[in-house]
């Protein structure tokens, strides 16, 4: 029992060191960003949109 | 042209050995010989069989020449014959170009050699020479010869030849000490030539080249003539067609050559002079002037420079006028530069700056101070008019100098002094620290009226004027920087700019950050000029941290309040109804509808309102310390006198957006403002 | 025990609002972004055709190059040497606008080259992209 509350904060710690790196650059953020872009620059259709815009977490 | 003799040479060589080492076996001579290399030729697995009907065929495994390989070499002869006398072949065909007929001899006591290659349409390629030792000479002869058939002496890495013909003669001639004379006289037709991108490459060329040179001791003596007379050349970034011409003279010692003097025709653009030193082992100019008058700048300029400065602020400009140039380099470095301007100006497509009708004579040199008159006649800066003037530049080596000057602009002026330009490094971080210009100076601006401003900028029409004391404006290579203030006379009040800072100036988003201060505006005017329903009253504003891109706000921090004193305070029934309908749809004031119907004035004690702007967003905020209601709402107007009325806020954010577009219609007055 | 419950859960809540925090939106709208990319897509009215073309293509670094210029007639080759580099210049200065905009300017290499995967990604079919060091057709 003890062992567990002396890991879980551990398990967090690691947990949001992991996020940190997720953070220092929100890719899935950058990559809608950039369709945006795209999209606008190259005057694209919706339609030709292809659905790989991936949530990521 | 030694390459060629070389060769020759080296093909004599093969012949000699031939003849010392064949060997007989059944009906047929067959002789074989591993290698004959030398620094610029090697070829290996070299077969003659002669056969007994008197033909011959000389076969070569692999032969390099330069770095070019060619594989399976070989060359028949339908009839061979090899007397002590002579060495001939008839009838000849060389596998590489099956269609054409070789035929070559060359006696063995005369030392003649004669050789032809004819091949369909008219081609023909004939060498003769007599070829003794003590004074040799061959000339090559060429009629519709195909130009690509020359590929192999070019270096691999020069784009490849595709077409085109030449006719003409070229003539060599020396003794046993080497070449003594060279001489070339040929006409190119319908040439082309592409590498691999197609970043160089011609189409259709047309020309004459002309050119000989003479042996004296150790120095050769040349001239030559070069005619570019038709087609097109994209030689990276450069896109150049016909009507050039070069001719020249000079000399050469295995080491320099001097080009005595050169005259280069530039199509469109005019005539240059240039002589110069040549390093040839470094490939660098030691030495070099240039020289020419009457150029036009408009097309030297568009031709020659711009493509190279797809990057700077120059990439858009064009330039007019003409100008004599002379100019002398040596050690690396401009030593100096005579530049005579008659009517020269440059003007940015962008509209951004233009300066006309310059006129100068300028005489810059490295190492000695002068100073240069500059007039113009006018010109333009971001859409306002200038007008005439001219300045004394001062220069010392690359430090120029305007002690003082003026630019008449609009119907004000603005006075630079101290006016420094030079080159320096930036300081890290940069790219590759290379070296600037810098410039800095500084200046004041004589009163501009404020109506001829708004009307330039297209902006609805203010009285007053525009004034500033500048201590001093500097660019670093990155930056503009004022110090001091830019000073505001509008609406009779005051309107102080500081801390201005243009970053990424000739850049598309330039960045300007700086502070403003605004004291006793005059609120009848200002609600006049903007159609905004009237207000008396006096007004300071202070908008810190303002940061604006491509002239639009990236975010600040704005508050506006009744300025302090004792002044008659009224507003309008209109400019409450405007007030309250900027807060948008969902804003309300707290005013009865009903109650403003009585009245067309208001008395108020104060009004005060703040924005603090970040990512397209307006957090507002009404008169200092009125923050405490609780509900979250804020006065914008407080109410004092009779009849009074207070106007409150409650919308805490706005898109800034929304915030213009709700002020632009209330200022047109076109919509109904809307009152909840 | 207790109090290592709270860090524990102190713990997971930052957690949890860094997420939130890489979740949000890149922030693109700004008067920079805007300026840059009403130049670029002004400037993709003259480049398509060249993309369609072959003569130029996109990179994998999120930029552009002239990939064969014979595909272009010889007097219009400066006029795409040039268009080559203006796009190049507004792209260089579109992703370092983003990174500043967003207050991170060491993001500008990883925001380049999500843009140099997304442009190669939404790439007509007939382009020229690259793609490992060589230059395929979509």
């Amino acid at each position: 029992m003890k062992k567990f509350w002396i890991a879980l904060p551990l398990a967090a710690l690691a947990l949001s060191a992991c996020v940190t790196i997720n953070i220092y650059f929100p890719a899935a953020a950058a990559e809608k960003a950039a369709d945006k872009i795209i999209e606008e620059v190259w005057q694209m259709q919706q339609s030709d949109k292809p659905a790989t815009v991936k949530e990521t977490k | 042209m030694r390459y060629l003799t070389r060769i020759c040479r080296e093909a004599l060589i093969l012949f000699g050995m031939l003849l010392i080492c064949f060997a007989a076996r059944g009906s047929e001579l067959t002789l074989t010989i591993g290698d004959i290399a030398s620094p610029a030729f090697r070829a290996s697995g070299i077969r003659l069989a002669l056969p007994t009907d008197g033909s011959a065929e000389l076969n070569i495994a692999k032969l390099n020449v330069d770095q070019r390989e060619f594989r399976r070499v070989r060359v028949r002869c339908a009839r061979f014959t090899l007397s002590p006398s002579q060495l001939a072949c008839r009838q000849g065909r060389l596998d590489a170009i099956p269609d054409a007929r070789l035929e070559f001899s060359y006696g063995f006591a005369t030392r003649q050699l004669q050789a032809s290659l004819l091949a369909p349409g008219g081609e023909s390629w004939q060498v003769s020479g007599q070829l003794a030792e003590s004074a040799w000479q061959l000339a090559v002869q060429l009629r519709q010869a195909q130009v690509r058939r020359l590929s192999f002496l070019l270096p691999t890495k020069m784009p490849q030849i595709s077409q085109g013909a030449l006719t003409g003669v070229l003539r060599l001639s020396g003794d046993a000490s080497g070449m003594q004379g060279a001489g070339v006289d040929l006409q190119l037709v319908q040439t082309g030539f592409s590498n691999a991108d197609g970043l160089h490459a011609a189409e259709k060329l047309g020309g004459k080249v002309s050119f000989t040179a003479k042996r004296t001791g150790f120095v050769w003596n040349w001239q030559g003539n070069v005619v570019w007379q038709s087609g097109e050349l994209f030689w990276q970034p450069l896109y150049l067609t016909g009507g050039h011409a070069l001719s020249g003279s000079g000399s050469f010692d295995g080491r320099v050559i001097n080009i005595k003097q050169a005259l280069v025709q530039l199509p469109g653009a005019g005539q240059v002079q240039l002589t110069g030193l040549w390093n040839v082992p470094p490939a660098s100019l030691q030495e070099g002037s240039l020289r020419g008058s009457g150029l036009d700048l408009a097309a030297l300029f568009s031709t020659y420079a711009q493509p190279y400065l797809e990057k700077g602020s120059l990439s858009d400009a064009a330039l007019y006028g003409h100008a004599d140039v002379a100019a002398y380099y040596r050690r690396g470095e401009l030593q100096s530069l005579r530049l005579n301007l008659h009517e020269a100006g440059i003007s940015d497509a962008s509209h951004r700056y233009a300066l006309l009708g310059v006129n100068s004579d300028i005489d810059w040199r490295l190492d000695a101070a002068s100073v240069a008159v500059i007039d113009f006649a006018g010109g333009a800066l971001l859409g306002a008019p200038i007008g005439a003037g001219q300045w004394r530049v001062k220069m010392d080596g690359l430090k120029f100098e305007v002690p003082q000057a003026s630019l008449q602009i609009l119907d004000g002026s603005l006075n630079l002094q101290d006016f420094h330009l030079q080159r320096a490094p930036l300081p890290p971080p940069c790219d590759g620290c290379t070296p600037a210009w810098h410039w800095a100076f500084s200046a004041s601006l004589l009163p501009v009226s404020m109506d001829k401003i708004s009307q330039t900028a297209g902006w609805p029409v203010m009285l007053g004027t525009l004034a500033a004391r500048i201590p001093k404006v500097s660019y670093d290579g990155h930056a503009i920087k004022v110090e001091g203030a830019l000073l505001f006379n509008v609406f009779d009040g005051t309107v102080v700019a500081t801390g201005l800072e243009l970053n990424d100036a000739f850049g598309r988003a330039p960045r300007l950050s700086g502070n403003l201060a605004m004291r006793n505006l005059d609120l009848d005017l200002l609600t006049r000029t903007f159609s905004f329903g009237n207000m008396q009253g006096r007004l300071d504003a202070d908008v810190k941290k303002l940061q604006l891109q491509d002239w639009q706000p990236l975010s600040f921090e704005a508050r506006l309040y009744s300025s302090a004193g004792r002044y008659p305070k009224k507003i309008s029934q209109k400019a409450v109804q405007n007030i309250s309908s900027l807060g948008g749809s969902g804003a309300a004031a707290a005013i009865q509808r009903s109650f403003l119907g009585f009245f067309e004035n208001f008395g108020y004690d104060s009004i005060g309102w703040s924005c603090i702007m970040r990512n397209g967003i307006c957090q507002m905020g009404g008169i200092e310390g009125t923050d405490g209601h609780g509900s979250g709402m804020y006065e914008i107007v407080r109410g004092g006198g009779i009849p009074a009325i207070t106007v409150m806020g409650y919308n805490r954010s706005v898109s800034w957006v929304e915030l213009t577009q709700r002020l632009k219609r209330v200022t047109q007055g076109n919509a109904k403002p809307v009152v909840q | 025990m207790k109090k290592l419950l709270r860090y524990t859960t102190a713990m997971l809540t930052l957690t949890v609002s860094l997420n939130v925090m890489a979740a949000a939106d890149l922030e693109v709208n700004t008067p920079g972004v805007n300026a840059i990319k009403s130049s670029m897509q002004a400037r993709h009215a003259q480049l398509s055709a060249y993309y369609a073309s072959g003569a130029v293509g996109l990179t994998a670094d999120g930029m552009i190059a002239l990939r064969d210029a014979s595909a272009v007639p010889m007097a219009a080759r400066q006029s795409v040497n040039a268009l080559v580099a203006a796009e190049n210049q507004d792209r260089g200065a579109l992703y370092a606008e983003i990174a500043n905009a967003n207050a991170h300017p060491e993001w500008q290499a990883e925001i380049r080259s999500t843009f140099g995967q997304r442009w190669i990604q939404r790439a007509q079919p007939g382009w020229w992209v690259q793609s490992n060091g060589g230059w395929m057709q979509k």
